[in-house]
């Protein structure tokens, strides 16, 4: 099976060190990944991404123009790209729908319609084209009205979509209703759930030391926006600040990291009691779970992401607080401490971080490790990704749809050509002779 | 000697630095005894469709001969130049058509995901392959040309930086306080960037720019600016001028800005280096940073108005920062060999093809005597 990843990448291509720390979901995702799947000898893979050409992960990398002249010189089975709304992935927006293959979506809303050149896509009009052969092209140069910047362009655009949120498969179904791959398809709208995978190492950690009564560690992993509810925790940790001893790690992104100490500021906290740690990503995360016994995740979005942070914490086996919303509501109540979000919200996380503190706080750290294992363990994600990819592969309906888009692809490049050829007939200083002329150099070229 | 033909695009009304670079080259290789010509090709932007038609046009020309003179090379500079065929080609390539490869994507680039655009990039991705790859020799103005080049196409070449036309006449005089911009008004060139860092710079300093608009609306959103930030006495378009008023320009300048986005090359880093002038830049500007070293003989910053403004203050606030970078430029500049010296190695690899071709004729002699 030979496959061409289309994603941000975790390593600087160039000199294989590791980049600066990045938040892209992608990135982390494919340095994951990709050593399990090259442990699959039937499979090769190269990786295309925005940038220049070189190896990543000891594999092939090409900038992402390029993925259509390699694949015309030695095709791929299948083109897997991650698409999140992230300001590193406006690229893949566009590219995932040049060439629809299987698209993992890491996020479904998106802060903006996307980079300009698909500000004004015309794609509700190709989609048409697409089903229906009689239709007509987007006029040249109009204008396009776009929808909500939900990834409903590319959603559409892709054979076969993955969701790495339960609730955006869920959501896909009921707003976009199915790709272009739906007429071929015996589901009405097949689309998957495929979570990040978190780390093998995380789950082999040192157990946490539960001696009760010492200085508690809490790692937090929120923004300091009001939807994140950092506010909350930090209202929460000064309610329980006389009596309990506790130090804070606050991992919050870059671009937040003044928000955040203005907020320390107003809650009064900021002497010694919290670290601001501003560089969110998996990696940074994990350092900061190594010296905590208890997580908090407060964020919360109706479709956005909490993973693979949660998961990172289910893992390494502390007590982990959530805010019950959106993602969050989907983890099983037994293993995660839910807040309801609310006016109670700081005296509940008081309530959580006290009975923690002193062993009254029911836990059961196997047992989230082993749904951890089980959801998000790095090994269990490639071989669900191996199997449908193989799977997919092998199915009539996805190769039904690839012939189908190969055969549009054939006729807008012939309609591209007869546009060509009714400019040429307008300008009369151009005809022939050098209409023949025209037609040698197509011939030669393959235009 | 021999007979050479120098391939030229030309947008009418525009001028730019392929224009200073084909009309250097073309007095260098008759200052060393070649027949020398230049054919030049308009070139239409829109519709993007009539790049194919265009493309055919330069490959369907006969330039082997012209009145019984044999042309004996031909030397191919932009998109779609190089189309051009013939049995001995160099390739001295300024830049690829941008829009399909690097800018492909982002807001300098007009291809949209519409199919027929997706279409019309895959075939002319294949021609420029096929039509580079049949060059006996090809080289780049900048590194960053040539890398794109190897990135996108597969194609390797030298890196032969063009030397100053006016090399030799550069001068430094008193400096005044005003900031320099040099080159075509269009977005790419993000002149609005320094237009708009003026709020954030001492209110003394002035913005002075030559260059003319070759984008529709771009000087009614400068005027906007202007208006908007109330900068009508800071800021003055001074267009085109001689070359003796631009080397004054330079000399008397407090420093220059040029931070367009990814630039290929830039001939102004270099004049305000030959004019012991400090260049701003941005860290996204591509070719430029070849030359310029931050803190060293330049500032490199965010490209944002703040961060530039912020530079520009610098360069009046810290005593001696500007002369000391104008100087460390000057003396870069002449390590760089883009003087007048650097041609001869240039002319070397351009017409390598013919001393192949020599080269081989002598074998062939040699043989058969």
């Amino acid at each position: 099976m030979r496959i061409a990843w289309i994603s941000n990448l975790p390593e600087n291509v160039r000199s294989a060190s590791r980049r600066k720390a990045t938040d892209s979901l992608a990135a982390y995702t494919t340095g994951v990944l990709i050593p399990h799947l090259m442990k699959w000898d039937d499979i090769s893979i190269e990786l295309f991404h925005r940038g220049e050409a070189g190896t990543c992960l000891d594999l092939p990398v090409f900038p992402y123009q390029r993925l259509r002249e390699r694949h015309a010189q030695h095709p791929y089975d299948i083109c897997l790209y991650q698409v999140e709304d992230h300001p590193e992935s406006q690229w893949a927006r566009i590219a995932c729908t040049l060439m629809p293959g299987i698209t993992w979506f890491h996020d479904l809303y998106f802060a903006s319609h996307g980079p300009e050149p698909i500000l004004n896509s015309a794609w509700q009009v190709t989609k048409e084209r697409f089903l229906n052969g009689s239709a007509s092209w987007a006029e040249r140069g109009g204008e396009f009205e776009q929808v909500a910047p939900i990834a409903a362009r590319e959603a559409t655009f892709c054979l076969l979509p993955l969701f790495s949120v339960e609730r955006d498969a869920l959501e896909y179904r009921r707003a976009i209703g199915g790709s272009l791959a739906a007429p071929f398809c015996s589901e009405k709208s097949p689309a998957y759930f495929l979570p990040l995978p978190v780390r093998d190492e995380l789950f082999s950690a040192a157990p946490r030391d539960d001696e009760v009564g010492k200085r508690l560690r809490i790692a937090l992993h929120s923004g300091a926006r009001i939807e994140q509810r950092s506010h909350q925790v930090l209202q929460a940790l000064r309610v329980v600040q006389p009596a309990l001893d506790f130090e804070v790690h606050w991992v919050v992104s870059p671009d937040e990291k003044s928000r955040a100490e203005a907020l320390l500021e107003e809650f009064d906290l900021r002497e010694g009691a919290v670290t601001l740690e501003s560089e969110l990503s998996p990696t940074v995360w994990a350092a900061v779970l190594e010296k905590s016994d208890v997580a908090i995740h407060p964020r919360f979005y109706v479709f956005g992401h909490v993973q693979p942070y949660v998961g990172m914490s289910l893992a390494r086996g502390v007590p982990v607080i959530v805010t019950r919303f959106g993602a969050s509501e989907e983890l099983p109540a037994e293993l995660v401490y839910q807040i309801e979000p609310g006016v109670e919200e700081p005296k509940q996380i008081a309530q959580v971080l006290t009975a923690i503190s002193s062993g009254d706080a029911p836990h059961n750290a196997v047992r989230g490790q082993e749904y951890a294992r089980e959801m998000y363990h790095e090994g269990a994600i490639a071989t669900q990704l191996v199997s449908l990819l193989k799977s997919t592969i092998g199915s009539g309906e996805y190769q039904n749809a690839c012939s189908a888009w190969n055969a549009f692809e054939k006729s807008a490049s012939e309609d591209l050509m007869k546009e060509v050829s009714e400019m040429l007939h307008a300008e009369p200083t151009l005809q022939a002779p050098f209409e023949s002329e025209f037609q040698k150099v197509c011939n030669e070229f393959g235009w | 000697m021999a007979n050479i033909l120098l391939l030229g695009v030309k947008v009418p009304f525009t001028t730019g630095g392929q224009e200073v670079l084909l009309a250097s080259l073309h007095r260098e290789l008759s200052s060393r005894g070649h027949l020398v010509d230049t054919v030049e090709l308009p070139l239409t932007v829109q519709p993007k469709e009539r790049y194919l038609i265009e493309a055919a046009q330069w490959r369907s020309l006969d330039l082997t001969e012209f009145g019984g003179e044999k042309v004996d090379l031909v030397i191919a500079t932009k998109f779609p130049s190089y189309y051009a065929k013939h049995p001995k080609k160099s390739v001295w390539l300024v830049h690829q058509h941008r829009a399909i490869y690097d800018l492909y994507g982002g807001r300098y680039s007009d291809f949209s995901d519409d199919p027929r655009d997706e279409q019309l990039r895959a075939k002319l991705v294949e021609g420029d392959k096929v039509v580079l790859s049949e060059a006996q020799y090809v080289a780049g103005i900048s590194r960053n040309v040539i890398h794109r080049l190897e990135a996108f196409n597969g194609v390797k070449g030298d890196v032969l930086y063009p030397p100053l036309s006016l090399a030799g006449r550069y001068y430094s005089d008193t400096s005044e306080p005003y900031i320099l911009s040099v080159g075509r008004i269009c977005s790419i060139k993000r002149v609005d960037l320094m237009l708009k860092a003026l709020p954030f710079i001492h209110s003394f300093v002035k913005l002075k720019i030559v260059g003319k608009a070759d984008e529709p609306g771009v000087l009614d959103y400068l005027h906007n600016e202007i208006d908007k930030h109330h900068l009508w006495d800071r800021v003055e378009f001074v267009g085109r001028v001689s070359d003796e008023e631009l080397l004054s320009l330079y000399a008397r300048s407090l420093g220059v800005y040029y931070a367009p986005h990814d630039e290929d090359y830039g001939y102004v880093t270099l004049e305000a280096m030959a004019s012991s002038k400090p260049v701003i830049t941005a860290t996204d500007s591509g070719g430029v940073l070849e030359f310029v070293a931050h803190e060293e003989n330049g500032l490199i910053v965010e490209p944002t108005s703040e961060k530039i403004g912020l530079a520009v203050n610098r360069l009046v606030e810290e005593d001696g920062l500007a002369d000391r970078l104008g100087m460390a430029g000057r003396e870069r500049l002449t390590e760089l060999g883009v003087e007048q010296s650097g041609w001869d190695s240039i002319v070397d690899g351009l017409l390598s093809p013919l001393q192949e071709d020599s080269a081989s004729t002598s074998k062939k002699a040699a043989s058969s005597s």
